[in-house]
């Protein structure tokens, strides 16, 4: 069994690759699927705390690299799901500590031992985003609806394109539809209209991912949040499902006036 | 502007027009000129225009050539003045004559120039340069760049950069079926979107050089 090597990415910093990867990485653990997470951002881990498992790290990925300790025994497995681990970065290293075919000798082990395979990639274009990339068959990149994020998701998709490398889907994060209805917020068709790549999905923005962060209980687990839905939704596309893309639009205030009438 | 003397910037150098034959005065008001400049107008040629009034020894020259160069400016010609004046100046290996500059005309051969067909889109960081003319089926998108010595035609929307007549052709044009740049540069001219307006309502237009400076208007087919 060889399962999928998919690569949360995204150019710019702080736009919720690691969120994207926890709740994708749950979302597909949920659906029954066996799922490891590579927190691939050595020396800045935090994958680890948005799963809630920091206190249960042993080995990282260094020690997996320099052959100190099998894959398996560095795994962390997951305390919500138990058919996903994670396999946490090291925080005492930096990126070169690790090299692009090592990374991919790491990913290609990982995914003969589940079926989705997911690598939480670190910001920026360098050494860190490079060795991230090298093992992916899908590449999924998360923007906000901000001209700063889309033009840095540009840059990559112009990046893994000139490399010949995996095909690059999109994840809108963060939308919020009021500021979309204002027009002071970029709207999904126009960012689609310019990456001109795949959507698989578009999150809003929600309190509640920010807070189940913090916990460590990812949003994804929490059946009321909208977030959390977009999550689980984009988790059943990954696995081939069809799944229709559901309505953020905000109601305006004409339209909430007549459902209080109703 | 000041009594003694006028500094302008042109594309052959800067231009010193001394208004006194009082050297003294002119040299230290160019040195708090060159000064206040700061190093804006570093590495440029300096032009030194006479009328037949101006006396000019050859202290004066030596120290006028000294000043500039102290902020790696290169005296290039002197112009003007009278024939003592002239013979100095030839004696110092210096110009008394500018060359014309060339007078911009289309090119035969430029017309006829082949154009590289590309289809594709030019994400942020990417660049297209082209040695003639260019077409790109697909988008520049903000951040990417587009350059070609001769005339640019996009089949989609500009949205970066776009530089035609890139070795100095002023007739070269840039034409997109939507023309939103950052910047459109034609030879040595550049110019940018107004700040702050909405992208216009879409259609094709044409960008090119008249007197001086770019202009974009609708492009109804055919050629300029």
């Amino acid at each position: 069994m060889s399962g999928k090597i998919i690569t949360i990415s995204s150019g710019k910093g702080g736009v919720g690759k690691s969120t994207t990867t926890a709740n994708l990485g749950i979302a597909l653990a949920l659906l029954g699927k066996s799922v490891i997470c590579i927190d691939a951002d050595i020396g800045l881990r935090n994958l680890d705390v948005m799963l809630g498992l920091e206190n249960r790290i042993v080995y990282d990925i260094i020690n997996v690299v320099t052959k100190q300790c099998s894959l398996r025994k560095a795994l962390v497995r997951d305390k919500h799901c138990s058919n996903l681990a994670l396999l946490p970065a090291a925080q005492i290293c930096d990126k070169s500590a690790i090299s692009e075919d090592e990374m991919e000798r790491i990913a290609r082990e990982a995914a003969e031992q589940a079926d989705f395979v997911f690598i939480d990639s670190p910001a920026g274009i360098e050494h860190g985003f490079r060795y991230a990339v090298k093992p992916a068959d899908l590449v999924l990149l998360v923007t906000n609806p901000e001209v700063p994020a889309v033009r840095d998701a540009d840059r990559v998709i112009g990046l893994l394109e000139a490399a010949g490398r995996a095909p690059v889907q999109l994840i809108i994060n963060r939308l919020n539809p009021e500021l979309v209805r204002r027009d002071v917020m970029l709207d999904a068709d126009s960012i689609v209209n310019l990456l001109a790549i795949k959507l698989v999905g578009i999150v809003p923005e929600d309190p509640a991912i920010l807070i189940a962060g913090n916990r460590g209980q990812p949003v994804v687990l929490d059946k009321q949040s909208l977030a959390g839905k977009s999550f689980r939704n984009i988790g059943r596309r990954l696995t081939g499902e069809e799944i229709p893309f559901m309505s953020l639009q905000a109601p305006s205030w004409l339209q909430r006036i007549f459902r209080f009438q109703r | 502007m000041n009594q003694f003397i006028v500094i302008k910037g042109t594309p052959q150098g800067l231009r010193l027009q001394p208004r006194s034959n009082n050297w003294e005065q002119v040299l230290n008001t160019l040195q708090h000129s060159l000064q206040e400049a700061g190093d804006f107008f570093r590495g440029g040629r300096v032009i030194l225009e006479l009328s037949p009034q101006h006396s000019l020894n050859e202290v004066t020259l030596a120290t006028l050539r000294e000043l500039v160069e102290k902020y790696e400016l290169t005296l290039w010609a002197v112009t003007g003045g009278n024939l003592k004046v002239q013979r100095l100046v030839r004696q110092q290996g210096l110009r008394t004559k500018l060359p014309q500059p060339p007078v911009p005309r289309r090119d035969a051969a430029a017309k006829e120039a082949n154009a590289q067909l590309v289809e594709r889109t030019l994400r942020s960081g990417q660049r297209l340069q082209a040695t003639q003319h260019v077409i790109l089926v697909g988008d520049v998108n903000p951040g990417g760049e587009i350059v070609a010595n001769g005339n640019i035609i996009v089949w989609g929307r500009v949205l970066g950069t776009a530089h035609a007549g890139a070795t100095g052709d002023r007739f070269a044009t840039i034409r997109a079926l939507e023309l939103n740049p950052a910047q459109l540069r034609i030879a040595g001219l550049i110019t940018r979107s107004p700040e702050g307006t909405k992208p216009r309502p879409s259609e094709p237009e044409i960008a090119y050089i008249q007197e001086n400076s770019i202009v974009v208007e609708p492009w109804s087919g055919g050629g300029k």
